[in-house]
């Protein structure tokens, strides 16, 4: 994948979205991003972050992700991965 | 010696005139309509009353009164015991643990036999600066994210305005297929009325994703009795729309104050409250409901 292109979700993730700091600790391309309610490492976001997520995809490449695409973002390189099959790839 | 009496309300307001309010006259009106009005008499001299309606199959106590001059004799657990034990069927009430008589109420109801069936998180939203707060979070955040909603497909109706079949979809889905359902063992205010436009559903491809119930029993207040969004569509965020839309009618009617409930059991219900409803919350309680089964309690 594209690093600028997976730089600039990364960035907007964490400058448009409440990370705390803490989390950002073991953040990795591959890190959840939404709270999933099990043991997994996750960044905690919520279904309020997942609507801020839709937004700015929205704001950053004029794409609107369908409600039931939402589960699809569950990390940087997923977001990556969906935008890509979508034709978004820088 | 303590007696206990129905009447109506005439003899209400007789005895207790300057202990009226508003929302115990609602009461009373609601418990002469479909349910009881209860007068205790210590040693023949008008002492409390109890008031209560009736919502599907429970017999609902809105509003328990002593006159303050003849507490601790024994007069509000006559009125209860009274009532539970010549009720039809089930005998509950609901009340705040922030209120200050909570502490005596909970002593006697568990005394007589009441069981805790549920307590929910109440939420007063009011203050001068109560619009000025909710317009900063729409600016914020909340209009944009009510635009993105629109453009994923989700679109509100009134309760007023909504189809048959979206009422008949309402009606047939089972409450376990919903967070923070309306149960009637929760309900706030006697009987379970509604005010049918501000209260908004969302749809999502023609199916209801989420609704906002609330009543406005008059101009400046509302109480919004439930916020509740499909399982299957959680994560979404659905709720907002409504949410925003019902907000905007009951401003646009004049409304200055309002409670809200919610069981705060699950995360997103937890991380809604935390991100959206904190922007209007001026004080949290919590809403106790106690029941009385008839049968196993030794009253």
């Amino acid at each position: 994948m594209n690093e600028a292109f997976l730089t600039k979700i990364r960035e907007n993730l964490v400058s448009h979205l409440d990370i705390e700091k803490e989390a950002l600790a073991g953040f990795t391309d591959d890190t959840i991003i939404f709270n999933t309610g099990d043991d997994r490492p996750n960044l905690g976001l919520d279904s309020m972050d997942a609507l801020e997520l839709v937004t700015m995809i929205f704001e950053l490449f004029g794409f609107d992700v369908p409600a039931e695409d939402v589960k699809k973002l569950y990390s940087v390189n997923a977001i990556a991965a969906y935008l890509n099959e979508h034709g978004i790839n820088e | 010696m303590i007696t206990i009496k129905e009447c109506g309300t005439e003899q209400y307001r007789e005895h207790f005139g300057s202990y009226r309010t508003t929302f115990t006259d609602r009461c009373a009106m609601s418990a002469e309509q479909s349910g009881r009005i209860m007068l205790a008499y210590l040693d023949g001299e008008a002492a409390g009353y109890l008031l209560s309606s009736n919502a599907h199959d429970l017999e609902f106590m809105s509003y328990v009164f002593t006159l303050p001059e003849l507490r601790g004799k024994g007069v509000m657990q006559t009125l209860i015991r009274e009532a539970a034990k010549t009720a039809d069927g089930q005998f509950g009430t609901a009340f705040s643990d922030g209120h200050e008589f909570a502490p005596a109420l909970i002593h006697t109801l568990e005394k007589l036999g009441f069981e805790q069936c549920g307590s929910k998180y109440m939420f007063r939203c009011d203050g001068d600066d109560l619009w000025d707060r909710w317009d900063a979070f729409m600016e914020k955040k909340g209009r944009k994210s009510c635009e993105t909603l629109r453009r994923q497909g989700y679109s509100t109706v009134t309760l007023a305005e909504a189809s048959e079949e979206l009422l008949e979809q309402y009606r047939q889905t089972p409450y376990s297929e919903y967070a923070n359902p309306l149960n009637h063992q929760h309900l706030i205010l006697p009987g379970a009325e509604i005010t049918k436009d501000v209260s908004v559903m969302c749809t999502l491809n023609g199916r209801l994703a989420a609704y906002v119930f609330a009543y406005m029993p008059d101009r400046y207040s509302a109480i919004f009795k439930t916020l509740s969004s499909s399982a299957a569509l959680q994560g979404g965020a659905a709720i907002l729309l409504p949410l925003c839309e019902s907000f905007a009618k009951v401003r646009g009617r004049g409304c200055t104050q309002f409670v809200f409930s919610m069981d705060g059991v699950g995360d997103h219900a937890n991380s809604f409250r935390n991100k959206v409803l904190s922007n209007v919350i001026s004080k949290t309680s919590k809403r106790l409901s106690y029941i009385y089964h008839k049968k196993e309690a030794a009253i």
